[in-house]
């Protein structure tokens, strides 16, 4: 067994974002076994939490391990705090609240119908094509008609967010001084004048629909209601938080179904499996990694923290934490416990975590019927990124000849 | 057997209601509550997958 400090060593200017990164998963096994708080001296600084117990623990403490800051590397001036997630209770939980109503798996299941559908028309077009690289073709833009879907901006919008969005997950948290730049003081603004516009149009309208932005024209926090400005940061979170996220998550998925074929079927003669078979995915796949600033000295295993450090989350560690999970490392669409921090935990659990499971169901539900057989073009194309946000930059995906053939004879004039 | 949802601790994941339907209701606002406090020996598989489910260790099932 490797010791403290050989871990600690590898993992001393260990960044998640740094390009090319390897899968981190052998590592974070090394962290949880044996460095359970670690030191990174990347991007100022950070000490890297990997137990399931010690994360949910942060994550819960809210008073202790503040939202100031939600992610490695931190960035100092983001045009103003994103609402809710940069607050901290109280406050946090008040501009929550104006919202919840909106993203229960109840309001959720209005968008599923339209969702669906607009996703049968992105998978036909694909395999249209007879395959190809399936994140730019259905991962990206499912989730993003989706979020103008649910949050009921027009669809014309779709590739023009998509161009902003490219340049934030790209830059934003790239550690790279004038990409962040570029980020922060080109795109930002160009994305809250948007958002400002279709805001102040919905305010406008006469008969406006029972939507997302209907609430946020509306809302009121603490007797008064919502600044132009705290109308945009909510926005600026929705967009943010349910883009690349479900495509990140999506893309796990798909290259994991691609290259297991047994569990494929397995899903395809049993679609009830489905739902177990996404949270299974969120607690092996969990793609985001959280951050938080520590706000009073503390102690984690035995470990002290200081005041002002900041803190890296690993939940994706937190999934595969032997601990909590027996056989912590297969994927098991039968498994009885499949809690897992996929969402996070806390006051700040994913709000959008409802609509990102519908969206995921309703993908595997949707390929099980489209495109129950393929594989990938060529595994050594496919690469990911980590960051804060991990992904699949490629998933290049073949098409059996003979299912091509059924499709379009089933769709054929 | 008694089984109860610490309001505090919950923060509507809804693992409860989506996993155990029978024993959890939602919210307007997506958080958990249960149908009954009061839970049979037969109900008890199913009160226990519910503990188990959720993230928050909000849910307590108790003799």
């Amino acid at each position: 067994m490797t010791g403290t400090e050989d871990v600690q060593a590898e993992v001393k200017d260990f960044f998640m974002g740094t390009p090319g990164l390897e899968d981190p998963h052998p590592l974070m096994g090394k962290l949880r076994a044996a460095c359970p708080v670690a030191h990174s001296e990347a991007m100022g600084g950070y000490k890297i939490l990997s137990r399931y117990l010690d994360i949910v623990a942060a994550l819960q403490d809210y008073s202790t391990f503040s939202n100031c800051v939600i992610a490695i590397p931190p960035i100092e001036d983001l045009r103003g705090k994103i609402i809710p997630l940069n607050y901290d209770p109280p406050e946090h939980t008040e501009y929550r609240q104006v919202f919840a109503a909106y993203f229960t798996p109840r309001a959720v299941a209005k968008v599923e119908a339209d969702a669906r559908a607009r996703l049968r028309t992105l998978l036909e077009n694909f395999l249209a094509k007879g395959g190809g690289d399936f994140v730019p073709h259905v991962l990206v833009p499912f989730p993003c008609v989706t979020f103008l879907l649910m949050l009921g901006l027009p669809l014309a919008d779709l590739d023009q967010l998509l161009e902003w969005k490219d340049v934030l997950v790209r830059d934003l948290l790239s550690g790279i001084p004038e990409r962040v730049n570029e980020a922060v003081n080109v795109v930002l603004p160009k994305i809250e004048n948007y958002f400002a516009q279709r805001v102040t149009e919905r305010e406008q309208d006469p008969n406006p629909p029972d939507d997302v932005l209907t609430a946020l024209s509306r809302a009121d926090f603490r007797g008064r209601p919502f600044t132009l400005v705290e109308k945009i940061q909510t926005l600026m979170l929705f967009f943010q938080a349910g883009l690349d996220t479900v495509t990140g998550q999506l893309g796990f998925i798909v290259e994991h179904l691609a290259t297991n074929p047994g569990q494929r079927r397995l899903l395809h003669d049993n679609p009830s499996l489905i739902p177990n078979a996404v949270e299974e995915y969120l607690r092996y796949f969990s793609i985001v990694t959280l951050a938080r600033k520590v706000m009073v000295d503390t102690e984690v295993a035995g470990v002290p923290i200081k005041a002002g450090e900041l803190v890296q989350l690993l939940t994706q560690s937190a999934g595969r934490d032997e601990s909590q999970y027996p056989n912590a490392g297969e994927i098991d669409f039968e498994r009885k416990n499949f809690k897992h921090l996929g969402f996070g935990a806390g006051p700040h659990r994913c709000i959008g975590s409802h609509l990102a499971r519908m969206e995921m169901r309703v993908a595997l539900e949707e390929m099980n019927e489209a495109m129950p057989d393929y594989a990938l073009a060529d595994p050594a194309s496919v690469t990911h990124h980590w960051g804060a946000v991990a992904g699949v930059d490629r998933l290049d995906l073949t098409i059996p000849a003979s299912k091509r053939d059924d499709h379009h004879h089933k769709d054929g004039p | 057997m008694k089984l109860e949802i610490d309001p505090a601790a919950c923060t509507g994941h809804g693992r409860c209601y989506s996993v155990v339907p029978e024993l959890f209701d939602a919210t307007d606002d997506g958080y958990g509550i249960v149908r009954a406090e009061t839970v049979t020996e037969a109900q008890r598989a199913d009160a226990e997958r519910a503990v188990d489910s959720c993230p928050e260790q909000a849910i307590s099932l108790k003799p």
